[in-house]
């Protein structure tokens, strides 16, 4: 079990990463920030959650199975810390 | 990455036949090799060799499947979906069951498999999918209506899928061959066998060596700029 904080750094910093990765500026990523404006494509986005489920094991709710893609990066931290995101920020 | 999941390749159907002999060459040629089949081999392979008991047509299964795969032998460098059922019939013959099957075990699983794996190879940023298909996926073999649309099917999405996962540095291949002497091809009787074998330019069927170094040559690094493409292994019978 992470917290809410750690999950964060962790999101954060792995946007920041493919961002780095892909060539592209990393701007200042805050919680309401849609990822997409952030510079995320799908296949980055297919990467990061593929990394943070590596990384904070098997989110508690299947992102893809869902159909509930989150858009911002407080929808993506409340998929891994459900009831704690609004904390985040 | 490290240098283990360089080395890491996942095979399906390693109990028999082709995918048999595939793990056999991969393992000589030094790659560590996770089998995935019903059975386990019927001898023990040399080299580094696990193998996982699954029934691939147990669709529901394969995300559990890919996260043993990983979780026992990290990352995999490579996919070689091998498994297929060499199902024929007359189309008005077959029940609607046997058709739905028929696609499932080769066409669905084996996108699903890839689906669960290839993830972990773009977030590592390398990985090789070679994906065995058939000669019946490009020319129309008598009884194979519905094998052949999964095949094609596989081959449609091998183009594709290596559009979407190039740039993250996974090639991905199909290798087609022409029909072997295995288990899978007995079944579709001696005098299908030689009408096939008259068809071919070579005069002879196509051996399982042959595949076998056309799926390692996809995995080599010498193979690293094809991607999207279609090796045809037959003989000649499409010539």
């Amino acid at each position: 079990m992470h917290d809410v904080q750690d999950i964060q750094t962790a999101i954060t910093d792995e946007i920041a990463r493919l961002l780095t990765e892909d060539g592209k500026p990393v701007p200042p990523i805050a919680p309401d920030d849609r990822l997409i404006e952030l510079g995320l494509d799908s296949l980055s986005f297919a990467v990061l959650i593929t990394r943070l489920e590596r990384l904070l094991g098997d989110e508690p709710l299947d992102i893809i199975e869902s159909g509930a893609y989150p858009r911002t990066v407080r929808e993506l931290i409340a998929v891994y810390a459900p009831g704690d995101a609004k904390a985040a920020g | 990455m490290n240098a283990d999941n360089i080395r890491h390749v996942v095979v399906t159907g390693t109990s028999s036949g082709l995918g048999l002999a595939l793990a056999e060459t991969l393992l000589a040629a030094g790659y560590r090799v996770t089998g995935i089949a019903r059975r386990v081999p019927p001898r023990s392979l040399p080299g580094d060799y696990r193998h996982i008991k699954a029934d691939l047509a147990d669709l529901a299964g394969i995300p559990g499947l890919a996260r043993e795969v990983v979780r026992t032998g990290g990352v995999p460098y490579g996919l070689v979906n091998n498994a297929a059922q060499g199902i024929d019939g007359l189309l008005p013959l077959m029940t609607d069951r046997a058709v739905g099957q028929a696609v499932e075990i080769n066409l669905i699983s084996p996108m699903l498999l890839t689906k669960h794996l290839v993830k972990h190879m773009i977030s590592v940023g390398c990985g090789r999918v070679v994906t065995v298909s058939s000669i019946a996926a490009s020319t129309g073999l008598r009884g194979l209506s519905v094998y052949g649309a999964a095949k094609a099917g596989l081959e449609g999405f091998t183009r594709a899928l290596a559009r979407d996962v190039g740039r993250r540095g996974v090639t991905v291949n199909v290798v087609a061959p022409g029909f072997l002497p295995t288990d899978m091809t007995s079944q579709l009787g001696e005098r299908s066998l030689e009408r096939i074998r008259r068809r071919t330019a070579l005069g002879r069927c196509t051996e399982v060596g042959e595949v076998c170094a056309s799926v390692a040559y996809l995995l080599s690094a010498a193979a690293s700029g094809i991607t999207g493409q279609v090796l045809t292994v037959d003989a000649g019978a499409t010539a």
